[in-house]
């Protein structure tokens, strides 16, 4: 009987820490028991892969594009943070409409810099395409918004 | 043929999105965007200090922002979606530009609702809490804006150029 009970609460314990666990203890090697969140493995050139199908050739190519496309980004997205709080000051400081007007303005010129960068890269991945590759480029457009926004477009981290 | 193929594919793309995408998830009460947005109006809140008044007052105030914003972001989709099937077509310069210069046009129009909102808000402010305010405009305007644009806001698209606040909106 003593052995029976025993058994149970050995089994009991195993499950509770596999379903807390994942993927079993030996997951993290901390010993917590507490649920552990699935960390984004995923990059977004994975994503691109598998979204357009690329082969290894394309995959380069595609990286080198977005590669070159962060570079070109990162000025723009310095100045449009620095733009954005331009903005705040000058609603906050009570600034005419014509004042705000023009950082307003300057914002734009910002984003639409961002825009244009962003969308460049697109119609440079798109010529690296098949043509049976062209009709899943709609998912990349809605992808490309904001794809450089931070310092790494291929970060796991940024999905 | 190249731009057909893009155009059927951006269709299907925006398709998806309407009817069931990014934009439907704020609708959904127990969908992630509208818990994630409570949750950066909770940060908001915090980070000014708004008392219980304040913050149901700055609620209505971007929760108007956000209704004012649908109809030019709609305007700023076609304007990108314009840009994306020139610049793949390989358009001449001059086409490129008139439509650079239309997007810029709205998204100066759309920056203005924020900065409108912005200022409702900080209307709303005690003077010792408004050093707090320029800081997190960005975060307002990531909440005016999320969803708005078709990305999903928790994720990489977001757009909101926050200086590391985390993103999200249009930029």
């Amino acid at each position: 009987m003593f052995f029976k009970l025993l058994s149970a609460g050995i089994l009991a314990a195993s499950l509770a820490s596999a379903q807390w666990g994942g993927r079993g203890a030996g997951a993290t090697g901390s010993g917590d028991m507490s649920p552990r969140r699935e960390q984004p493995t995923q990059t977004r050139m994975d994503r691109i892969t598998a979204m357009l199908t690329l082969d290894s050739e394309q995959r380069k190519q595609v990286k080198d594009i977005l590669d070159y496309g962060q570079k070109a980004a990162a000025p723009v997205r310095d100045q449009l943070v620095a733009v954005q709080l331009g903005i705040a000051e000058a609603v906050q400081a009570g600034k005419s409409q014509d004042e705000i007007g023009k950082t307003t303005d300057a914002y734009a010129a910002l984003d639409t810099q961002m825009t244009t960068i962003e969308l460049r890269s697109l119609a440079q991945i798109s010529q690296a395409l098949r043509q049976e590759q062209q009709a899943k480029l709609g998912g990349l457009f809605w992808m490309m918004r904001g794809i450089f926004k931070n310092k790494n477009w291929n970060d796991a981290g940024g999905w | 043929m190249l731009s057909k193929v893009l155009i059927v594919g951006m269709l299907t793309a925006a398709m998806a999105f309407a009817q069931g995408g990014w934009g439907k998830r704020n609708e959904d009460p127990s969908g992630g965007m509208m818990a994630q947005r409570q949750s950066q109006l909770d940060q908001f809140a915090d980070k000014l200090k708004l008392n219980k008044e304040q913050r149901a007052q700055a609620e209505t105030i971007m929760d108007a922002a956000r209704e004012a914003m649908g109809p030019a972001q709609q305007k700023l989709i076609e304007a990108r979606k314009n840009l994306a099937a020139a610049l793949i077509g390989g358009k001449s310069a001059d086409d490129i530009d008139k439509l650079t210069k239309t997007y810029a046009s709205l998204s100066a129009q759309a920056k203005e609702l924020e900065a409108n909102a912005f200022g409702k808000i900080c209307a709303l402010l005690k003077p010792n809490q408004q050093s707090k305010a320029v800081q997190n405009f960005a975060l307002m305007a990531q909440l005016v804006e999320s969803g708005q644009m078709g990305a999903p806001s928790g994720g990489g698209q977001r757009g909101q150029w926050s200086g590391g606040q985390g993103g999200g909106g249009r930029r």
